[in-house]
């Protein structure tokens, strides 16, 4: 960890953007590059701008930021998006991870948590919070699946990944995770990071074959 | 239900079963013309021979007299007598006239054929219509007998039933005589074929109804008697024919049937006996008839036989009349009254025909009228089966619908009072869970944001630092407890234990977590999950913030339908004062939802217990 990590934020209460910028600042390794309000603003930042992680809200004055996170992810995969949020389990959380974001972060996480939680979402490690597992959970059972296009079955989630959803779900730590699986911390986030993918992947394939049926595209797509 | 349709409806009825038997009567009075033929023309001297030779015998004539008479000759198949009668030379225009013919006969005058017979061999043909054969004057002239062969399969016939009378005369009888001896039956013939079929047919829709089936079955074997005898019978012998007769009289029994079942009388027993006795009657009187024309002794069976058939059907027609008369005092309707009425004439007509039989002169008519007036009751028993099938079928009909109609107001009613318990149901529950909600913001947010607002003005800002976060653990319990998805102890427990998790670790503490998978499994009311995990929450903030211990064993277990959660520490105990608002608001929290709060504090650890009764019209397991 001796390079700077360079942060974005986008959020539109000023003492929380304020308040965020200042607990990460107090952290030698983070840098915030910029810190916005809108996302007009944001738009224009990230052009100039190369963050390595992003702190986002959703609802801000101009909009919801959801567009923005998938055009973000889709142009720039390895700089992760991570939503800033009160409660970190509402259906907004959901869409903005099936966007493309990494994780969520509690708005009044303290610093050190702050600190914690881009690390871990920059190892590969995302925090699935019960509600999302059991959301992912109902979305990848195949008894309630109705036909599915092919390419979600592709990205159909492994038995292990299952698993781990089933205990976060029950609302266990990574630690406890790990332990009831015999694997270590690094596994379980490795296991999670693969969740995430398949279901950005899937529900961008899923928006796309609805788009499909609705003949919103051309088939020489 | 009495509308002028029906008026009218039973007033046809009525007056149709009264009529019946009347008109019945009337129309054999019109039909049945006398003989106009003189008495004189009658033949009353001839010669006879027992001959099977199809041409007239030249030998062995003898005289026919008191003493000497034709007798059946047992060695050959049938019958066969030849008459030689000498033509009155008084009569002009002379022809034979035979009018009640039954048998085959052949006629020659001067070795000519008159009447062509049918093939002479068993079984005979049985002739019906009467028989006139002009004799033409030529042969009268020349002083020739004419010869009549008279076969017949049972017995032997007098010559005297036979006229020679001038042509007009004799063809004036016939014609007339055809009518109550060939299409009188035939008309009756068709009226019980068609009854017999349609009640058939009922019976067939109506299995149940066995008054159906004997009707129909009875009335056919009469139809198929008469059909016999007017086609010219040749399917059985004579005897068997005869035999028949008897056997058709079982309609008898469907009348008792009729009448037991239309007054609603009970007599299964009478009723099985009756229909066994009959039975087995006919099947002998049948089975003697079979062989009573090659055997004397079966011919005997067959006569005794014959006589207690007659005995009892005789008996049985007076069983059903007296039955009849006190069935008919019970009730007093149109139908009833017609009934007897039509058995009355039964009874009558079969005095007549008795008397008939017997030969009192006064007696006027032809034929036996049994066989035309006891179609009417049968007609009048057949009216009214099918119409009570009508009635019942519209009775039916009208139940269908009205029963449509009862269901369709049922459904209608049920669905508007379903709509508006639906909606009293909804409004109740959102005004209870609105109430709630209030409730909560309230005593917990509003209390806290309060207490932060104090804590503020005097400067205190850890304190107030802790009061809002405070606040805002609690505000994320609402939440929890009113997200539609998390609605089972173990979903909501899920989303505290990530949560808590986190600030556990930071602080130091280890957990244990045994939550037993049947008491997640119970899903609670929201406000009684959310009383559950404010008491939970408290118990783990006190037990960081005070215990100075550094693990915790949280427990939630089902035991004698009661659900026990309980936080156990390790640190010191409580201090008295320290904790005290924090246990306060549990123990009001633990009441609300009817929960008992423990606290046991044993060899310095502290455990806090709520016992929550599982009262199961609150609950729903998942």
């Amino acid at each position: 960890m001796s390079e700077i990590i360079d942060v974005f934020i986008l959020e539109d209460d000023v003492p929380t953007r304020q308040s965020l910028q200042r607990r990460l600042d107090a952290d030698a390794g983070f840098s915030v590059i910029a810190a916005v309000g809108t996302i007009a603003q944001a738009r224009t930042a990230l052009g100039a701008h190369k963050p390595d992680v992003l702190l986002v809200d959703l609802q801000l004055p101009d909009g919801n930021a959801t567009a923005l996170i998938r055009e973000h992810t889709t142009n720039t995969p390895d700089a992760p998006v991570l939503v800033i949020s009160v409660f970190g389990d509402e259906e907004r959380v959901i869409a903005a991870i099936e966007a493309g974001a990494r994780g969520y972060l509690l708005k009044d996480d303290s610093g050190e948590e702050l600190v914690d939680s881009i690390h871990r979402v920059r190892n590969g490690e995302s925090p699935i919070s019960p509600a999302i597992a059991r959301h992912l959970i109902r979305r990848y059972q195949p008894a309630v699946m109705q036909k599915p296009p092919a390419e979600t079955l592709e990205h159909a989630l492994s038995d292990r990944e299952m698993e781990v959803l089933r205990l976060a779900s029950k609302g266990l730590t990574y630690q406890e995770t790990a332990q009831a699986l015999g694997v270590t911390v690094n596994t379980v986030g490795t296991y999670t990071r693969r969740i995430y993918t398949k279901l950005e992947v899937s529900s961008r394939a899923q928006a796309l074959f609805e788009a499909r049926q609705l003949g919103l595209m051309g088939s020489d797509e | 239900m009495i509308t002028a349709h029906s008026v009218w409806h039973k007033l046809f009825f009525a007056a149709l079963y009264l009529a019946a038997p009347l008109v019945a009567l009337a129309l054999l009075y019109q039909l049945d013309q006398p003989y106009e033929t003189p008495e004189s023309y009658r033949i009353t001297s001839a010669d006879w021979v027992v001959s099977m030779t199809n041409d007239p015998p030249t030998n062995g004539w003898k005289p026919l007299n008191e003493t000497s008479r034709p007798q059946r000759d047992r060695s050959a198949p049938f019958t066969s007598v030849w008459f030689r009668v000498q033509i009155p030379k008084n009569v002009e225009k002379p022809a034979l006239l035979i009018p009640y013919p039954r048998g085959n006969y052949d006629i020659r005058l001067d070795g000519e054929r008159l009447f062509v017979p049918k093939p002479m061999r068993r079984p005979l043909h049985f002739r019906k219509r009467p028989i006139v054969v002009p004799l033409g004057t030529s042969a009268v002239a020349t002083g020739e007998p004419l010869y009549i062969r008279v076969a017949r399969q049972a017995s032997y016939t007098e010559i005297r039933y036979l006229y020679i009378a001038p042509v007009d005369l004799a063809l004036r009888d016939a014609n007339e005589q055809l009518v109550m001896q060939y299409y009188a039956p035939i008309a009756v013939l068709v009226l019980m074929t068609t009854l017999g079929l349609a009640v058939a047919m009922m019976f067939f829709l109506r299995r149940q109804q066995a008054a159906y089936g004997w009707y129909a079955l009875t009335i056919l074997l009469w139809g198929f008697h008469t059909a016999h005898a007017v086609s010219g019978g040749v399917l059985f012998n004579h005897f068997f024919w005869y035999g028949l007769n008897y056997v058709s009289l079982s309609w008898l029994v469907t009348e008792l049937y009729f009448i037991n079942h239309y007054f609603e009388i009970r007599a299964p027993r009478l009723e099985r006996y009756v229909l066994m006795i009959t039975a087995g009657l006919s099947a002998l009187l049948l089975g003697a008839a079979t062989f009573a024309l090659d055997s004397v002794r079966f011919e005997s069976y067959y006569y005794t036989m014959a006589t207690v058939a007659s005995l009892w059907f005789m008996a049985l027609a007076f069983v059903i009349t007296g039955r009849y008369f006190v069935a008919v005092r019970k009730r007093w309707d149109f139908d009833s009254v017609s009934l007897w009425l039509a058995s009355a004439v039964v009874i009558g007509v079969g005095i007549r025909d008795l008397l008939y039989e017997f030969g009192v002169p006064q007696i006027p008519g032809t034929v036996y009228y049994l066989q035309f007036v006891a179609i009417v009751p049968l007609l009048l028993f057949g009216i009214q089966l099918i119409r009570r099938f009508a009635d019942e079928s519209r009775k039916a009909e009208q139940l269908n619908t009205e029963l449509q109609r009862l269901v369709a107001s049922r459904t209608a009613d049920l669905e508007l009072t379903s709509r508006r318990l639906t909606k009293e149901e909804r409004r109740r529950v959102l005004a209870e869970e609105r109430s709630r909600l209030m409730r909560d913001m309230h005593d917990g947010l509003g209390g806290q944001l309060v207490h932060a607002l104090a804590l503020s003005e005097q400067g205190k800002d850890r304190d107030l630092e802790r009061s809002l976060r405070l606040a805002l653990d609690d505000l994320r319990l609402i939440v929890d407890s009113l997200s539609p998805s998390e609605n089972s102890l173990q979903d909501l427990l899920a989303s505290y234990r990530h949560r808590v998790s986190k600030m556990l670790q930071r602080s130091g503490f280890t957990v244990d977590w045994m939550l037993e998978d049947c008491a997640t499994q119970i899903a609670l009311k929201p406000n009684t999950a959310l009383s559950i995990l404010r008491i939970m929450q408290e118990a783990v903030t006190n037990a960081v913030r005070h215990s100075s211990g550094d693990h915790l064993l949280i427990k939630l277990c089902e035991t004698d339908e009661q659900l026990q959660l309980s936080v156990t520490d390790n640190g010191c105990g409580i201090e008295a004062g320290v904790a005290e608002r924090g246990l306060r608001n549990m123990r009001v929290r633990a009441d609300e939802i009817g929960a008992q709060l423990d606290i046991l504090t044993r060899s310095g650890k502290t455990e806090i217990r709520v016992s929550l009764p599982l009262d199961f019209q609150d609950v729903t397991v998942i």
